[in-house]
């Protein structure tokens, strides 16, 4: 399951100190945008500057908390790899393993397609009853074929 | 895929992990390798030919009908 976190490309020590170092980054920056989330949802449901219902309220703090705690404690594992070169090393084959680039992939794939299915599921029957359902699913079914498209035309010059 | 990895292995005496280590994956990958439930990359079944001094061909046994012309 850590293959979702870590796979990488990194060919040597050297290299994957700087992907740990800027995915510390990353982190950081993703944890500073979860604490946001949490107060400017909160801070707006108080004002009553929002039409947001207890349950998106506890939904948009308890996401936002549960991103900061998630990148914290990545960035603490990380710094611990960066202070072990034994452990970073270790990390990085376990990494860049190619079974496990190849499992993370298709378990990507795998839920990539469920994904599809309930989006395409959801606006034909959720449609039926609530229209605004159509519009959003619509959109991000929409999203997703043009990115695929773009994706494999690109890829398809590069390779 | 069938493979002569373990074969060779321990003729040379040998750990799955110390494989492993000799060519850069985990254990796990060895594993699946001896076992034939992964099929290895073209430059992992060069690492593991050079690591034990044979060609590919003798280490991986392509007998399978879509694994020929």
């Amino acid at each position: 399951m850590k293959g979702f976190l870590c796979v990488t490309n990194a060919k040597n020590d050297e290299e994957y100190r700087a992907v740990v170092k800027k995915r510390n980054l990353y982190f950081s920056l993703a944890a500073v945008l979860g604490i946001a989330m949490t107060i400017i949802s909160t801070w707006a449901y108080s004002r009553d500057m929002t039409d947001m219902t207890d349950i998106s309220l506890g939904f948009f703090s308890g996401a936002g908390i549960g991103i900061a705690i998630v990148c914290v404690l990545q960035i603490i594992l990380n710094l611990r790899l960066l202070r072990d070169d034994k452990k970073l090393h270790s990390s990085r084959v376990a990494c860049s393993d190619e079974r496990l680039v190849a499992i993370e992939s298709k378990a990507r794939n795998t839920a990539l397609a469920v994904l599809s299915l309930v989006f395409v599921s959801g606006c034909l029957i959720g449609g039926i009853f609530y229209p605004v359902l159509i519009k959003i699913i619509g959109i991000a079914a929409a999203v997703f074929a043009v990115t695929y498209a773009l994706s494999y035309l690109i890829y398809s010059k590069k390779m | 895929m069938k493979t002569r990895i373990a074969e060779l292995r321990k003729q040379k005496k040998i750990t799955q992990g110390e494989l492993a280590d000799a060519v850069s994956v985990t254990r796990q990958t060895i594993i699946s390798l001896e076992n034939g439930r992964y099929n290895a990359s073209l430059v992992l079944a060069h690492k593991i030919a050079q690591f034990f001094g044979v060609t590919i061909e003798e280490i991986f046994i392509f007998d399978q009908e879509d694994e020929n012309i």
